[in-house]
């Protein structure tokens, strides 16, 4: 017998020796039930298409949310020492200030905080609540301009000006400005308290 | 447990052979070929966790099919007294499979043609009638049979093509 005969001779034994439909359709059917059984995580809810999508939606949602209270913390001058997002404004202000790395940069910062804090300060006195906290911290705000004061940059032409700014800031009384009269008007102050 | 897609993709590939090596070692009898090829493939679904397509991808299933034939065989008080006496373990199962294959196709098998070739596959030395059977008979490309047994694709080939001319000769 030749090889080739050999060869043609096995490949027909294989070819015989094929499982039947019936009983592949049996044996799945058991292994499939087994699979189900032990509860395959690709069947689990967690493992789902849409439970993943809808933790990725809600994911981004808080991300964006995160940084719109954030932003508003940051910039709205009625977050005060008595609101839930003080803390959150003043992690900020804390990266904001250490991010500063010159002298004038420095400065610029204590200045537009100084400026912040007496924003809150006016809010604070229109609803009749207390300034005691913002006006240390505006206190304590010039105590470090003072100090940065000291190191400004010289040889920038930027300093004469940002010195005549500190000056006129330091100058000015540790007490905010008294509230607008018309701020005062559409303020919600109750109307006994405003004829006392 | 791994997915459950990734298993019914491995029992797809692995179906045939698995039951193709089973049949022709336990005397061709489909009744027989069918029970152990369920009972290898509800073990393989026990263990898939342990399976690493990246190591070999027939191996693991093709271990556990012989595990199970050498112990249908004990179980039907047909001792493979040769196989125990041996002690180095790849010997053994070549030897084993020599047996299971001699005495399916050789002895159990009415067909003239079929007997022949059980009588040209025992002329081969172990190892190459264990290469020839993967290739030809039980139907495994030349890269499986390479990883299942630990040899390069092309060092299978030569070797597949030289036992072929070498039983050329002989007969």
């Amino acid at each position: 017998m030749n090889s080739w005969l050999f060869r043609a001779r096995l490949r027909l034994a294989r070819r015989r020796a094929v499982p039947s439909r019936p009983f592949r359709r049996r044996l799945w059917g058991r292994l499939s039930a087994t699979l189900q059984a032990r509860r395959v995580p690709s069947s689990v809810w967690y493992r789902t298409r849409g439970f993943r999508l809808a933790i990725s939606s809600f994911s981004s949602l808080a991300v964006c949310a995160s940084f719109a209270t954030g932003a508003y913390a940051y910039a709205s001058p009625t977050v005060g020492p008595d609101s839930i997002l003080y803390p959150v404004k003043r992690q900020i202000e804390t990266v904001e200030e250490r991010l500063q790395r010159t002298p004038n940069a420095k400065a610029e910062f204590y200045l537009k905080t100084i400026r912040k804090r007496e924003s809150e300060a006016v809010v604070e006195r229109i609803e009749h609540k207390s300034t005691r906290m913002t006006e240390a911290e505006i206190k304590s705000l010039k105590t470090r301009l003072r100090t940065v004061s000291a190191k400004l940059d010289r040889d920038d032409p930027a300093t004469a000006d940002l010195e005549v700014r500190i000056r006129r800031r330091l100058e000015k009384p540790d007490r905010g400005p008294r509230p607008d009269a018309t701020l005062l008007k559409s303020s919600s102050v109750p109307k006994d308290r405003n004829r006392r | 447990m791994r997915d459950a897609r990734e298993f019914e993709a491995f029992y797809r590939r692995h179906m045939d052979r698995v039951y193709r090596f089973l049949f022709f070692r336990c005397g061709q009898d489909r009744a027989i070929a069918e029970d152990l090829t369920s009972d290898v493939f509800l073990k393989a679904l026990d263990h898939f966790d342990a399976y690493d397509p990246s190591i070999s991808r027939s191996a693991w299933i093709m271990t556990i099919a012989r595990n199970h034939l050498i112990n249908f065989w004990r179980a039907r008080k047909e001792t493979l007294s040769l196989v125990e006496e041996k002690t180095d373990g790849e010997e053994a199962i070549l030897e084993a499979d020599r047996l299971l294959l001699a005495r399916s196709l050789l002895h159990q098998s009415r067909d003239v043609a079929v007997r022949e070739l059980a009588w040209l596959l025992g002329l081969l030395p172990a190892k190459d009638r264990e290469l020839v059977t993967m290739h030809y008979l039980d139907g495994y490309g030349y890269k499986d049979v390479a990883a299942a047994v630990g040899m390069t694709e092309t060092a299978v080939k030569v070797a597949v093509h030289r036992a072929l001319k070498r039983l050329r000769s002989s007969v």
